[in-house]
């Protein structure tokens, strides 16, 4: 995969860049935006991976100028920080993904590999089913009677079956994008999350909202 | 004892004038009330004194016993009304039996004056037509004043109403300036914690309006104070974490050569859990300075430990047991975790034997404690651990740890509106509880 890491720090850089290189990717590394933006049109890069605090300039503002200029590939914060600052920011201004600094280098190929595998989300916004409103960006679900309280993991599992707009999700793909890894106790939560995700959406909506496809993974029944 | 309010003085005052002039009408009513109607009945004694005089001149000639008889009758007629004469011819006195002799020391007296008449206040007044025969007349006061007494009772009484008709309208007059202070007061309540904005400056009271133009000037300056402290933690952070990044990566780069021996891969290994250890001491540091939680999503406590747990090496993950009940909070999932995370290593620390965490909830608050088998806090110390970089005696020669771990729980459980509880188990061992409020729709 070819991957464009833009970060002002050198040493970061180079270490990012030996992992992802010892990983079989295509790495090339830039300080600054406008150093980045020649790369990124000759390249076709296929992941950005960014730093949110940049010397002198910010990582949200290129991303979002790089977004409406139509760039398509997933980008992944690099943010030193609070994590859910970053998030929230990060996700606002059209990234895939973050990962706090200090991060072990294992989770960045983790979180590289799921990235080039899943492609660039598309990042639904806001997603109504029957009475049941999902507003991805506040975290926030609501019925006509009230606000349903949904956790940071479960919104990681609707989101990851919201971008698949109806489709299939495999098990393995949502624990590697709720969990950052998969595991056999990942695996018995992800069981009981979406049975507690049934539970509480399922009456608002007015109809079964996840289905099961034995043995493959879930998916979410949309508005066709 | 209430504390002074404005409302309350001002009305208060209000009262005092209005009392006070009521009350000097009332007393100016009387007194000159009383000086008309005493000067009245002088004139009407002086008038009666001279008649009287008047009769016994014409009849100075007659015999003794006509005057006496004449005296007398007079002293029968209604318009004398409780008055006392005497008539002197000379030094005799005329009336008979009819006249008491008290006046005898005013036989001389021309026109009226205020004297006591065997212990009776009176007006005495004298006249005198021939120059031998004088009329002295005593008019008690008392009589007098008592005439006027229900006058004077209706003057106060219209004065008391008065002040309290002026009282209540005073009241709703204050009430009515002083509801923009109040109005003002509710505005700035109802404003949220560091939330930016500034109150209204257009009151309808200039005294409020200036208030408000000060309180607004000093938001700003405490808006500025806390962009400065979010600026300075927020470069923190990146002047901190970025050389922890560099150090991790490269540790990271190094142990997945092939070529190292065991010695290097254990060193290199402790090197790592030195750059974690630092990370989260720099995570606590940071989630110390904040002053409020910077989300507010719903977070099961359960799920939460299932994953603080998850993160911690395999040894110690095989120390803990995670008995877990439904109990979802609203909060900041990073900063929940961060409190659970230290919670944990501080009892994997201090206990070599299981560590139990056990998460519940009711609708009235939910918990996660954790329970160590280590040799619990000395009961005079439970207060004094929870500041940051203190830590405990008992055994802290043994173990490794910054000391922020209790006040970085402690400060995220009252960010949260809960509370952190320590005590020591009857069995031994710490049971360190975090409470906090179940999860509400806003």
């Amino acid at each position: 995969m070819r991957i464009l890491v833009l970060d002002d720090d050198e040493e970061t850089l180079e270490v990012v860049e030996r992992a992802l290189e010892r990983e079989g990717h295509r790495v090339f590394v830039a300080r600054t935006p406008e150093e980045a933006r020649p790369l990124l049109e000759s390249t076709a890069v296929e992941l950005l991976i960014l730093d949110v605090m940049l010397e002198h300039a910010s990582g949200l503002d290129f991303c979002r100028s790089l977004r409406e200029d139509g760039f398509e590939a997933p980008i992944l914060f690099l943010s030193a920080r609070g994590a859910v600052n970053a998030r929230l920011d990060g996700f606002d201004a059209g990234g895939d993904d973050y990962l706090p600094k200090p991060f072990a280098l294992r989770e960045l190929v983790v979180r590289v590999g799921a990235l080039g595998r899943r492609g660039s989300a598309l990042r639904a916004r806001r997603l109504d089913i029957g009475a049941l409103s999902l507003d991805f960006d506040a975290r926030r679900a609501t019925k006509p009677s009230g606000e349903v309280p949904v956790t940071q993991r479960e919104w990681d599992i609707l989101r990851t079956l919201a971008d698949a707009q109806g489709r299939v999700v495999a098990f393995d793909v949502i624990l590697e994008r709720a969990w950052g890894d998969v595991t056999e106790g990942a695996r018995a939560s992800l069981e009981v999350m979406v049975s507690r995700l049934r539970k509480k959406l399922d009456e608002a909506a007015g109809r079964p909202i996840i289905r099961t496809a034995r043995g493959l993974g879930y998916s979410l029944e949309v508005d066709s | 004892m209430s504390l002074p309010s404005i409302e309350r003085a001002v009305v208060r005052a209000y009262l005092a004038s209005i009392g006070g002039v009521s009350l000097a009408i009332v007393v100016v009513s009387a007194v000159m009330t009383t000086w008309v109607v005493v000067k009245r009945d002088d004139a009407e004694t002086q008038a009666l004194a001279l008649t009287l005089g008047a009769e016994l001149f014409d009849h100075r000639s007659d015999p003794r016993e006509t005057l006496d008889a004449l005296v007398q009758h007079e002293l029968g007629e209604q318009h004398w009304f409780q008055r006392e004469i005497e008539v002197w011819q000379g030094e005799n006195r005329i009336g008979g039996a009819a006249v008491t002799g008290r006046l005898s020391g005013w036989a001389h007296q021309r026109g009226c004056t205020l004297a006591n008449v065997a212990g009776t206040p009176s007006r005495v007044c004298g006249a005198s037509v021939d120059p031998g025969t004088a009329v002295v007349i005593a008019s008690p006061i008392r009589p007098l004043i008592a005439a006027q007494i229900p006058i004077l009772a209706a003057i106060a009484l219209a004065a008391l109403l008065a002040t309290a008709a002026f009282g209540v309208a005073a009241r709703g007059v204050v009430r009515r300036s002083l509801r923009p202070l109040k109005e003002f007061e509710e505005s700035v309540a109802s404003r949220p914690a560091l939330a930016g904005g500034h109150v209204s400056s257009d009151w309808g009271a200039i005294e409020i309006d200036q208030l408000a133009c000060t309180f607004n000037a000093l938001l700003t300056r405490i808006d500025a104070a806390v962009a400065r402290e979010q600026r300075f933690v927020s470069n923190a952070a990146h002047e901190l974490r970025t050389p922890l990044t560099r150090l991790r990566g490269q540790i990271d780069l190094v142990r997945s050569e092939g070529s190292l021996n065991a010695e290097s891969r254990r060193r290199l290994s402790l090197a790592a859990r030195s750059c974690e250890e630092l990370s989260r001491s720099v995570d606590a540091l940071l989630a110390l300075a904040h002053d409020q939680a910077a989300s507010t999503e719903a977070v099961d406590l359960g799920d939460l430990a299932l994953d603080v747990v998850g993160g911690l090496d395999d040894d110690d993950a095989g120390r803990i047991r995670v008995v877990a009940a439904p109990a979802l909070v609203r909060g900041d999932p990073t900063l929940l975790a961060l409190a659970t995370r230290n919670l944990v290593d501080n009892a994997l620390k201090y206990s070599s034997r299981t560590v139990e965490v056990r998460v519940s909830g009711d609708s009235a608050h939910c918990s996660l404690a954790v329970l160590d088998e280590g040799p619990g806090i000395p009961d005079a110390e439970l207060m004094s651990v929870r500041g940051p970089f203190v830590r405990g005696q008992q055994g802290a020669d043994a173990v490794r740890g910054s000391g922020l771990g209790l006040a970085l729980v402690e400060h995220v459980s009252t960010l949260h509106e809960g509370s952190l509880s320590l005590e020591n188990a009857s069995q031994g061992g710490l049971r360190a509880t975090m409470i906090l409020p179940p999860w509400r729709p806003t």
